[in-house]
């Protein structure tokens, strides 16, 4: 087969192949992009706000885990007034990194929600 | 992207914005896309050998190009980069799982059957099915050169490689066409003929 034969059958093909295709209108790829643009500026433009919750719900978490373990005397004792029931060797026994982790999954499960969760 | 929702005022500023972000108005791009959106979905149909992925990276070569920064020398340029985009998408849509695919119908074209004979008809279904059978690169380099007809220095520009190279490359992956023809590789590829 020849250079020209070859060229000739790719050039049948071609036509064969473009004539069937379906395009869109120009006006609507056109369009299309236009609002993906904007959806993508958008998207980009609430990215640092996503940050700066996140920095602050990190921030709250820290400054609540913090003030527990300064007032976690103060907490025992409360507690025993409380509920007296409790005896003071369990609340003493109570380790506080374990309070310290639930305290943290409490504050931030919420906090971590929001932020996972898509905004329209 | 498809988690967000525009009300219509956005959708108005939207086209409003477009104008500026895009690297052009959008009347010149009607008459760009006029003139390469055919031959650009015939080239993604080709090498991906799927309708409906041609369809899907259509939309995407021509967002891609819309948002590109490259300041073009010319049309050809224009069009090369364009080439050069589909390309790149059609090569990264190979490494995903394909799911339903539509393949190009080996018989199609209602122009076809009204102006071909026969015999030229089964030596286009003959070419369809060794096309399938090459390598993803040398379907877009037989495609560039023989159905769009380019130079070896547009095709370099569009693919991204070295002239020097892309001659060896096309020439291997016509012989390779040839064989799977049943054909003779006799003449010498296009642009080494002179």
């Amino acid at each position: 087969m020849t250079d020209q034969e070859l060229r000739e059958l790719f050039e049948a093909e071609a036509r064969s192949v473009s004539h069937d295709a379906r395009v869109p209108a120009a006006g609507q790829i056109w369009w299309r992009s236009a609002l993906r643009a904007r959806a993508e500026a958008a998207h980009a433009a609430a990215r640092p706000m996503v940050w700066l919750q996140a920095l602050t719900g990190a921030g709250a978490v820290g400054l609540a885990l913090g003030g527990l373990t300064l007032a976690w005397p103060r907490v025992q004792d409360v507690v025993r007034q409380v509920v007296p029931a409790v005896s003071g060797s369990f609340l003493a026994a109570l380790p506080l990194p374990l309070v310290l982790a639930v305290g943290a999954g409490i504050v931030a499960a919420p906090i971590a929600f929001f932020l996972a969760m898509p905004r329209d | 992207m498809s988690s967000w929702t525009l009300t219509d005022v956005e959708r108005l500023t939207a086209l409003d914005e477009a104008d500026r972000t895009f690297q052009m108005t959008e009347e010149a791009f009607r008459a760009f896309y006029n003139l390469t959106a055919r031959p650009i979905w015939s080239y993604l149909a080709r090498i991906t050998g799927d309708r409906r992925v041609a369809d899907d990276l259509l939309q995407e070569t021509y967002y891609r190009f819309l948002r590109s920064t490259v300041s073009f020398e010319g049309d050809d340029h224009r069009r090369n980069y364009l080439f050069r985009i589909a390309t790149n998408l059609a090569r990264d849509q190979r490494r995903r799982p394909r799911v339903n695919a539509v393949p190009v119908d080996e018989a199609a074209g209602t122009l076809s059957a009204a102006t071909e004979t026969a015999d030229q008809a089964a030596r286009r279904i003959d070419l369809t099915r060794a096309m399938a059978h090459l390598k993803p690169r040398e379907r877009s380099l037989l495609w560039l050169a023989y159905a769009q007809g380019w130079s070896h220095e547009e095709i370099a520009s569009a693919l991204g490689l070295k002239t020097a190279s892309l001659k060896t490359l096309l020439f291997r992956a016509r012989q390779r066409l040839l064989i799977l023809l049943g054909a003779q590789p006799g003449g010498k590829p296009r642009g080494e003929q002179s």
